[in-house]
């Protein structure tokens, strides 16, 4: 039962990413094409692919703590034999749930704080973007367990982002 | 003591292997918690205001559009028409090497998918042809750090955003720098092939070269959109990874090789990529709040301002600096804790932003092939099936050259400066 709704979770996760994704592009497209063809730039597209930015990094923080795809510096780890990595693969899941419990517990009093606030050019209100706080970091937190538990090996290479 | 506090629990738990951006986020959280009466709330203020930046989206555009035109089957096109043109010469081989890395860098961002694409055709065919795996492992390591200059750069748009610079002039200003770069590795390559009496590829007749030429123009013509489209002002960098992607998809199309599955993984893909940077940078947010507020900042800017009058010194001081930390950190992380420090050397010392920016970038990207952890030679490593450290000799003749190539950028700024300008006019 929970190994399918931890599936169920990755999946829904993914697919909004892609969503996200894909959105942006056709946004950002459709934005150079009424500026160069209709002669008209529509200034929401730019907030609106900003805040899907937002969430989707949001996401992507449970799907790389899925895949153990976080930017990490590994010496340690690749110095330690089998019993000692999953037992620091432990630490560090712990502290990195802490870390994503302070951000996604303080992300639930910004939302507080800021529901009558509405966005300057979307006039929709600024909570409905901060959610992606807590909500990445909640999945965050249940996917950092879930690859503790499977002793799931990192999987990006170092130097993804080089 | 707040800052103490904060840098050892810091390097603590960046040793231990947490992600880093949740390292630098933690440890400035925790120190606020004990010793200061700031409200966290600040935490999540600070992680959303650094990544609500429309320059950002161009790291996620540029990073699916190179791995777009990878499922497309970019890299033999370019490898065969590398290969096709220049072959026949002393060394051709690595040469063509260079120039396929140079070709991908001006697709795709990233060193790292650049690295692996290239090592797993070229390696194999280098040391079939008879030349030693090590030099090999060189060669296509360090060609590939050419990803980080060469526009689309992620790291690149991270420096733009960081310090206030127009991403798309920032993209302008690496392409001289690049291509004297791949023609500075091209000009080591050929002194070794010429000493140790390398191999030649048979020579392609023209009508072959020509075949070679059609089937790669469609992955050529890409780096002309988006270098072109910049220049031009038609759109803006984060513009152009959009219409980079639709490229591609279309590129993709036309080759066959795209459909359902392999979109959506490719797309999540690059969405880990780009997320993960992002991570780090808004994981650095706090970080820096703290380090700002309590002064430290500035007393080491004020430290390394002081070591000499002399503003090239100075230089020399913060790219040795970034050398270092580059040679235990990857690029991203590197980048954005030294950012404050960069920012300010740029403007206390009138340094010019183009150049200075592109022998940052360069710095950074050093440590990815030197000793302990230089990863692209790593990954070549892994594809060549030999150790690591046997490959540290090859190595160094290249990193050398690109430490005095960066002293060059360094010093003669038109370099960098001259394609930016012709934007401005």
């Amino acid at each position: 039962m929970l190994r399918l709704f931890i599936g169920l979770l990755r999946k829904v996760t993914e697919a909004l990413t892609a969503l996200l994704f894909v959105s942006f592009v056709i946004l950002i497209v459709v934005q150079v094409f009424c500026r160069y063809v209709l002669n008209d730039s529509l200034l929401w597209i730019e907030e609106t692919v900003r805040f899907a930015l937002y969430w989707m990094t949001m996401l992507t923080i449970a799907l790389a703590a899925d895949r153990r795809g976080h930017i990490v510096m590994d010496i340690l780890e690749t110095a330690l034999g089998p019993i000692g990595q999953r037992r620091l693969l432990w630490i560090n899941s712990i502290f990195s749930c802490i870390f994503l419990a302070l951000l996604g517990g303080y992300g639930v009093r910004l939302i507080g704080r800021s529901w009558l606030t509405m966005t300057p050019i979307t006039d929709i209100p600024m909570s409905l973007v901060y959610m992606a706080t807590p909500i990445g970091c909640l999945a965050a937190i249940i996917f950092t367990i879930d690859a503790a538990i499977r002793n799931q090996p990192a999987d990006l290479p170092e130097g993804a982002n080089a | 003591m707040t800052v103490t506090t904060m840098l050892l629990l810091f390097a603590v738990l960046m040793a231990l292997g947490m992600p880093i951006g949740f390292a630098m986020s933690l440890s400035a959280a925790t120190v606020l918690l004990l010793f200061e009466t700031v409200p966290l709330v600040l935490l999540p203020q600070l992680f959303y205001t650094s990544i609500d930046n429309f320059s950002l989206l161009a790291i996620p555009l540029f990073v699916f559009a190179g791995a777009l035109m990878s499922i497309g089957g970019i890299t033999d096109q370019i490898v065969t028409l590398a290969r096709a043109m220049i072959g026949h010469r002393r060394g051709g081989l690595a040469q063509a090497n260079v120039v396929s890395n140079t070709f991908m860098a001006a697709v795709s961002g990233s060193a790292a998918a650049d690295v692996a694409a290239v090592s797993s055709i070229m390696i194999p065919a280098m040391s079939k042809a008879g030349y030693p795996k090590p030099f090999a492992v060189a060669v296509t390591s360090s060609a590939a750090m050419l990803a980080p200059v060469l526009p689309p750069s992620i790291i690149a748009v991270i420096y733009a955003s960081v310090m206030g610079l127009s991403v798309g002039k920032l993209f302008l200003a690496g392409v001289i720098p690049g291509i004297l770069c791949a023609l500075a590795i091209m000009a080591l390559t050929w002194h070794y092939a010429w000493r140790n009496n390398m191999p030649l590829d048979a020579r392609v007749d023209w009508s072959a070269r020509w075949q070679a030429f059609l089937k790669a123009a469609p992955a050529l013509g890409m780096p002309a959109l988006i270098i072109g489209g910049i220049v031009t002002g038609i759109f803006t960098a984060t513009e152009a990874g959009a219409i980079a992607c639709v490229y591609a998809m279309i590129y993709c199309s036309m080759q066959k090789k795209i459909c359902g599955q392999r979109l959506f993984d490719a797309l999540i893909e690059s969405a880990l990529i780009a997320g993960t940077a992002l991570v780090v940078l808004a994981g650095a947010a706090l970080f820096s709040w703290v380090l700002i507020r309590s002064g430290a900042s500035a007393g080491l800017i004020d430290a390394i301002m002081g070591l000499s009058s002399e503003p090239g010194v100075i230089v020399a001081v913060i790219l040795f600096v970034l050398f270092l930390i580059g040679i235990f950190m990857e690029p991203v992380p590197a980048l954005v804790l030294t950012a404050p420090l960069l920012s300010t050397a740029t403007s206390t010392l009138g340094l010019d932003p183009m150049s200075f920016g592109i022998a940052v970038i360069m710095m950074l990207i050093v440590g990815s092939v030197t000793p302990p952890v230089g990863v692209l030679a790593m990954i070549a490593c892994r594809i060549a099936r030999i150790p690591y450290a046997s490959t540290f000799k090859a190595i160094i003749p290249f990193t050398v050259l690109w430490l005095v190539i960066i002293a060059v950028i360094v010093a003669v700024p038109t370099l960098s400066n001259f394609l930016p300008n012709l934007l401005t006019e």
